[in-house]
């Protein structure tokens, strides 16, 4: 193997097989919280138009696989009560949400393609990070960070 | 509360950010919910804003279908597609309405009014119009002078 190939294989090769690990295969209730393709931690979620409403999916933060997730759900614990679960949005960025647990205080922002069908949501995700400091200084954890550390 | 930005946000920023403290920042719920019209029972969700204090109602801000229901899977029909006027629309009927016979509009009538004027109608339309044999002797109870209009697709499986 080419010296490149064979550092990158010795690098890569440890944590492939520790995302692999974490895969939970494909599911159809929703509730997969890791990517059915590589394992890893969703970034972002995404509301795509469906209907007159919308499905949400979640995008993984190292393959960016889309795949579709349940609403009112916690990606982190699994949480499905109503009264525990909500969103945070601001009127000066309208299409990104922030989707938060209150059970384990984690946080995961959403962009909601309803709103506008030209966000792209990795990028959206990144651009709004006011929102990140609004939840961190208001005891949320996120629960990936993004590729600027937030 | 100034806190350090993460490394590189100046370079990938371009413009000048919002800061957190700008954002009217307001919180919001998702609620499941039945659609109250058919016997289908689509699914919906339920927007409301509030903070969750007691003795507070929250606002409905938006209804739109489910997209976990099993039976609409996100897509009502045109009657729950209209459930969110039915809580917000300030058009919305409070009351029952009625149009006399020969008048060119409605007026309101109270729910006692109305169900007891409907009762005295049924019960005389029907008394008038009853069939109780057809003619070759069967017994089939039918009641020819009222039909109904309204209603969803069939269902009924």
């Amino acid at each position: 193997m080419l010296t490149e190939r064979y550092l990158a294989w010795l690098f890569l090769q440890p944590h492939a097989e520790c995302l692999a690990g974490r895969r939970r295969g494909v599911s159809s209730d929703g509730k997969l919280t890791r990517c059915p393709s590589c394992g890893s931690n969703p970034l972002v979620g995404v509301l795509r138009p469906e209907g007159d409403g919308a499905r949400k999916s979640l995008i993984c933060m190292l393959c960016a696989h889309e795949w579709a997730f349940r609403r009112i759900y916690c990606p982190s614990c699994g949480e499905e009560r109503e009264s525990h679960m909500a969103f945070y949005s601001a009127p000066e960025i309208p299409h990104v949400r922030v989707d938060v647990c209150d059970t384990c205080h984690t946080y995961l922002k959403s962009v909601d393609l309803t709103k506008t069908g030209l966000a792209v949501p990795v990028v959206d995700e990144l651009a709004a990070l006011p929102l990140d400091l609004w939840a961190r200084e208001n005891g949320y954890q996120k629960l990936q960070m993004n590729v600027v550390g937030m | 509360m100034a806190r350090p930005l993460p490394p590189f946000s100046d370079l990938i920023f371009s413009q000048p950010t919002l800061s957190s403290g700008e954002l009217k920042i307001a919180r919001a719920k998702e609620t499941r919910s039945t659609c109250a019209y058919c016997a289908a029972g689509c699914g919906v969700l339920i927007y409301t804003i509030g903070d969750g204090a007691k003795n507070v109602t929250p606002q409905v801000i938006h209804v739109e279908g489910d997209p976990d229901h099993p039976t609409n899977r996100d897509t009502p029909c045109p009657k729950g597609a209209s459930l969110e006027q039915d809580i917000l629309n300030p058009r919305r009927l409070l009351t029952p309405q009625v149009r006399r016979p020969g008048a060119t509009d409605w007026q309101d009538i109270s729910w006692d009014d109305a169900l007891s004027e409907i009762a005295r109608w049924t019960k005389k339309t029907r008394d008038a119009t009853f069939i109780e044999k057809d003619s070759s002797g069967h017994t089939v109870n039918r009641c020819e002078g009222i039909s109904f209009i309204g209603g969803c697709t069939a269902i009924e499986w």
